[in-house]
């Protein structure tokens, strides 16, 4: 199984707009299974470089906001098809107008494959030149997204910047049981958000759970 | 296996409002700002400042400096809203213009301040196509 590692150094935000941006201005670097997943080429500069400069609290209210989708949803070739599985696996969901690479995060049971490609995204000047394709085990994704959400969760706190979205799911992912994290794990699975479920669902959920360990 | 208490809808739906709101006054709070960073010419946004790992504004946007807040206003009276809301307002708006979906995402909630972006096809909510047109 290969390493993810999600490197990141806080920037000075200079005249940027919005709290929870200002606050959490970063150069963000991605490698998996030691490649750089974030290696773009600066046209500005006439230069190679490793990392971008964006804000990170989308792409951890990104994270944060699909937890469960990117740890246990596997694809399926209907899944594959729809918009949605692209906006819960694909971090190009997370860009909101920056530069971040085309890489999508999809769990096949206990591992997980990272895959990306190059991209050149329209109206920006950095086109992403890495492309590939690992297997990471699903503990060290969970290790190498929480780190990164806390991080950015304490990071707004030090700020000043309180009542986010990112904060609020964060609590409630940590704060979930072992009987919730089942139901959560179960929702995930079957392609469903296990926080945005009629009641009738919730419950046709529980119940097959509960039939097949009878 | 327990259902958990916490409930809300995924941010990047179109859904209803919350209860008791108003659209047609939180439209007209609403204030599209833009981002420097993400312009390479003077705009309403002040001086421009583009950031070379930001997307830039198309310059025909920018120029007509009445249009992006029109088009705000428009999406949020027109309930093209998410269901995230922060300080009374939407955290992400959507407006369809010529084959074109724009986001726009609020980046100053005290102030209902918002940015804007165009999406890519796969990037789209579901029920766009109830929005504009």
């Amino acid at each position: 199984m290969a390493d993810l590692e999600i490197r990141f150094e806080w920037e000075d935000p200079g005249g940027a707009k919005g709290p929870e941006l200002c606050a959490t201005w970063a150069r963000l670097q991605i490698v998996a299974g030691g490649r750089t997943v974030t290696r773009l080429e600066d046209t500005a500069a006439g230069a190679i470089r490793d990392a971008v400069y964006a804000p990170l609290y989308p792409l951890a209210e990104w994270m944060a906001t699909n937890w469960w989708a990117l740890l246990y949803e596997v694809p399926s070739a209907t899944r594959l098809a729809t918009a949605g599985y692209a906006r819960r696996h694909g971090l190009a969901a997370a860009r909101e107008g920056f530069a971040l690479p085309a890489l999508a995060i999809q769990p096949e049971g206990a591992r997980v494959e990272l895959r990306w490609q190059p991209v050149e995204l329209p109206d920006a000047r950095v086109p992403f030149t890495s492309g590939g394709s690992v297997y990471v085990d699903r503990g060290e994704l969970w290790r190498r997204l929480a780190s990164f959400i806390e991080a950015v969760v304490a990071r707004l706190d030090q700020q000043g910047v309180s009542d986010t979205l990112l904060a609020e799911e964060w609590k409630a992912i940590r704060a979930a049981d072992e009987e919730e994290a089942a139901f959560c794990r179960a929702a995930s699975q079957l392609g469903l958000d296990p926080y945005s479920l009629d009641d009738d669902t919730a419950s046709a959920i529980m119940e097959t759970w509960d039939g097949s360990r009878a | 296996m327990r259902a958990p208490k916490r409930k809300r809808k995924m941010a990047r739906a179109i859904a209803e409002p919350p209860a008791g709101t108003d659209l047609k006054s939180v439209a007209q709070q609403a204030r599209y700002t833009g981002s420097p960073d993400h312009k390479d010419t003077s705009s309403f946004a002040g001086k421009p400042r583009p950031r070379v790992d930001a997307t830039l504004c198309d310059p025909s946007l920018v120029r007509n400096q009445g249009q992006l807040p029109r088009w705000l206003r428009r999406a949020i009276r027109g309930g093209c809203t998410g269901s995230e809301w922060q300080g009374g307002f939407p955290k992400y708006v959507w407006y369809s213009r010529g084959g074109t979906v724009y986001e726009g995402c609020l980046i100053n909630r005290g102030l209902g301040e918002y940015k804007g972006y165009p999406l890519r096809e796969d990037e789209r909510p579901a029920g766009i196509e109830r929005c504009h047109g």
